[in-house]
């Protein structure tokens, strides 16, 4: 009651408005702060001090870690690095056989098309001669036959009687002589 | 395999009518008569296509036969005939006579040489052909001559598997052949 009448008074004397603190409230106040702080600091921090370790161990683990994969890539790209020429001379050396190869099979191709061609056009020629050859043959058969016909028929027109006789007669001493 | 067979019932057919013919007793004018209907249905398509038709019923084949011989040839030869040609033999009918020629010759204790000529050949030049022939192959040769004018002039006889060529026809062929 007090305290309202002073507040009271207080603000009557146009300082402004402003909470006035009882002691015991301080007093009792700051008790339950040490004691609370006091806890924490009894109980707490060594949990809190021991997470930290665990976690500082454990992040210093994890960067041992990472430092030896660093390591170990680094020594790997180190390795490959110092492979790279070999690489390099194996590319050229396949890319040199396929360009030899290349160049056989070219080499093979043409040659190959180039004998085609000649057996195409020896082929032809030799096609062309056949044909010449028979042509010529079946003519001179046609003439010959021809001539064989005409010859028969100037025979059939001088054979007579006389003259079929004589040709047996011929026969048969031809038959004559044999035996 | 086939020809054998062929040739096989050829000549039973031959050895039958050679049969038939000796017990009618009348052999050469059978024989000549055969010759003669041989050589007609040799020389005419139609003819030897006719009598070797086995889709015609036997009956008219035998009646075909007939009707061609009629009066001209000897009961004997149209029953013969006949009997061929209605046990569908008719394409063979040459062979079978010919075979006949041959045994009726053989039974004679002769050789069969078949002399084809443009003209027919006198008896007189038969007599001396035939002499010749025996004594050339050493064997009794009885001759059949066949007017062939296809020959054109000379002869050709057959005896056995021997051919001697004389004929007009072969040396205008040969002459052919050389040009």
């Amino acid at each position: 009651m007090n305290t309202v009448a002073t507040t009271v008074s207080l603000i009557a004397a146009g300082n402004g408005y402003q909470i006035a603190h009882d002691v015991r409230e301080v007093v009792w106040g700051s008790i339950a702060f040490f004691v609370v702080f006091g806890l924490v600091m009894w109980k707490g921090w060594p949990a809190i001090t021991q997470a930290a370790a665990r976690r500082t161990a454990r992040i210093e683990t994890e960067l041992a870690e990472a430092r030896s994969r660093r390591e170990a890539a680094e020594a790997a790209l180190s390795a490959s690095t110092s492979e790279l020429p070999d690489l390099s001379a194996e590319a050229e050396r396949i890319r040199g056989e396929a360009a030899t190869t290349a160049a056989r099979l070219k080499a093979d191709l043409i040659a190959k098309a180039e004998a085609e061609a000649d057996g195409v056009r020896e082929r032809g020629k030799s096609d062309v001669a056949n044909r010449k050859r028979q042509a010529r043959a079946d003519l001179h058969a046609e003439i010959a036959e021809a001539t064989r016909r005409a010859a028969e028929d100037m025979v059939r027109a001088d054979l007579d009687g006389a003259a079929q006789s004589d040709l047996i007669e011929s026969y048969i001493n031809q038959v004559s002589r044999m035996s | 395999m086939n020809t054998a067979m062929n040739k096989e019932r050829i000549d039973g057919y031959a050895q039958a009518l050679l049969a038939v013919a000796r017990a009618e007793g009348d052999l050469d004018t059978v024989r000549s008569q055969l010759g003669d209907v041989a050589r007609a249905v040799e020389g005419s398509d139609e003819l030897r296509s006719v009598l070797s038709n086995n889709l015609l019923p036997a009956a008219t084949r035998a009646q075909i036969v007939d009707d061609l011989l009629g009066g001209k040839a000897a009961n004997t030869v149209k029953a013969l005939v006949g009997l061929v040609v209605s046990t569908g033999r008719g394409g063979d009918l040459s062979e079978i006579v010919e075979s006949f020629a041959s045994a009726a010759a053989a039974s004679a204790g002769k050789q069969l040489a078949v002399v084809r000529s443009a003209v027919a050949l006198s008896h007189e030049q038969k007599s001396r052909l035939a002499s010749a022939l025996s004594a050339s192959t050493g064997t009794p040769v009885e001759l059949e001559n066949i007017v062939d004018p296809e020959v054109i002039g000379g002869a050709i006889t057959t005896i056995g598997d021997t051919v001697i060529d004389g004929s007009l026809r072969t040396r205008l062929n040969q002459m052919r052949d050389a040009l």
